[in-house]
């Protein structure tokens, strides 16, 4: 009970601060303008977006916010040692990683709807038809990328010289997952039966729950 | 310490020499590729040794974190550091072999992908490890990120057989996919392989035991102001 507790009082805190400071989501927002941006201007407007390529622009931008906003999530932590003072909250600190992937999750999702909206209304209306199977996916990718960012911002928090580390692990880490879900995205568009690839999605993400949910506590020691 | 270190020298020297002779000599040509597949037989050897490498790191990271004892992190660390040389090695040859093989220096390959993530996974945990200056910080946080990293080996072993790839597969569910005479070669090398990963690992070892020795002695004498 005391873990819930907590979890929601993280949740809170930081969504009090990202409503006054506004950081994680005016770079979600820009992140995703840019990706499409980049893509529309390397194809030319008038080329009509394919499955696979729109796939891997949704993916990339997640990619995008993955390594330079999530891994950063545990920073607002750094001024006046405020993970000292979350870790001796009542509960287990397992709530403080949780709260953490759930608005890393929440910003991603974001950052998802974002970008499929300026995709183009031919493949988002595509994507509503098997809207079930769609958000899956999302929900499915957003939470392998959430989570392994998450627990990479909480290593880089432990090290010296996390400005490189961080966004090099979680460039690197997440790459079965984006690959996962880039292919069950573009497969999904193209009406293909989602087999291997969504199983991977799957696979990978209870491993990035298991793993730092296991070794969370060590990052953490004194 | 070093009486048994020459004794292994002495023991993989050999072995080495009859690799290097059945890889270049003794093992005959392939039908399509001609010489240039005696690359595989060193591919497969640094291959296999990478993976019994990393498996070490985690079983030594796991070690470390249920005993907190400093010589499974050192174990760990030195592990990987030969680790990361076979995985150049693997990444090279292979790029070698593909040159002739499917006449590209690289391909996206599921396999080649993993690999070369492997590669720079373990090369961020060793950057990690310079990063903290704490010997038992960096030890438990190196130990964890082992233990993340090491999801990519069965990973990468299984891509070949999870999706279609152009990697060739050598080991499959009837047997090896290779002749008896080349088998032999490519055991040998991986003896061989297998032998100089040991040798090295206790070399490091050894100077990593060292380096500790005078980071804790360093600190000792900050502490009494000298």
């Amino acid at each position: 009970m005391a873990s819930m507790r907590k979890w929601v009082l993280v949740v809170v805190k930081d969504l009090q601060i990202e409503w006054r400071r506004k950081d994680f989501g005016a770079a979600t927002v820009g992140l995703g303008i840019m990706a499409v941006v980049v893509f529309r201007v390397t194809l030319g407007a008038t080329t009509r977006l394919g499955p696979a390529l729109a796939s891997a622009m949704l993916w990339i931008d997640c990619a995008y916010v993955g390594i330079i906003t999530i891994t950063r999530i545990y920073a607002r932590e750094v001024p006046e040692n405020a993970m000292l003072g979350l870790g001796l909250m009542p509960g287990g600190r397992i709530a403080i990683f949780l709260a953490k992937v759930f608005l890393a999750l929440m910003f991603l999702q974001c950052n998802q709807i974002l970008v499929l909206t300026l995709i183009g209304h031919g493949l988002l209306l595509q994507a509503l038809n098997r809207a079930v199977w769609f958000e899956l996916i999302l929900l499915l990718g957003g939470l392998g990328i959430a989570l392994v960012g998450t627990f990479v911002s909480a290593v880089g928090f432990n090290v010296a010289g996390d400005d490189v580390v961080t966004p090099l692990l979680a460039a690197l880490l997440p790459l079965p997952v984006l690959i996962c879900a880039a292919q069950s995205t573009a497969d999904l568009w193209l009406g293909k039966h989602l087999g291997l690839w969504l199983q991977g999605l799957i696979g990978y993400d209870v491993v990035f729950l298991v793993l730092p949910m296991a070794l969370h506590e060590f990052v953490w020691e004194v | 310490m070093q009486k048994a270190a020459g004794w292994a020298v002495a023991i993989v020297c050999p072995v080495m020499i009859l690799a290097l002779y059945l890889n270049f000599l003794g093992a005959p040509d392939d039908a399509v590729l001609g010489p240039s597949q005696r690359i595989f037989y060193i591919h497969m050897g640094a291959a296999v040794t990478a993976a019994v490498a990393f498996t070490v790191t985690f079983a030594a990271s796991l070690a470390y974190l249920a005993t907190r004892r400093q010589r499974w992190d050192v174990l760990a660390a030195a592990s990987a550091e030969v680790g990361i040389v076979f995985t150049a090695m693997v990444l090279v040859t292979g790029i070698l072999w593909g040159r002739v093989a499917w006449g590209v220096w690289w391909t996206w390959d599921p396999r080649l992908t993993t690999t070369l993530m492997l590669w720079a996974l373990y090369g961020g945990y060793l950057i990690v490890r310079d990063a903290v200056d704490n010997s038992d910080r960096r030890a438990r946080i190196s130990a964890v990120l082992a233990l993340v990293a090491y999801v990519d080996v069965p990973l990468d072993y299984m891509t070949i057989r999870w999706w279609n790839s152009v990697h060739p597969l050598v080991i499959t569910n009837h047997g090896l996919a290779v002749a008896p005479s080349m088998a032999v070669a490519m055991f040998m090398s991986m003896a061989a392989m297998l032998g100089v990963y040991g040798v090295w690992l206790a070399l490091r070892m050894r100077l990593m035991a060292v380096e500790l020795g005078i980071e804790e002695a360093k600190a000792v004498w900050q502490n009494r102001g000298i």
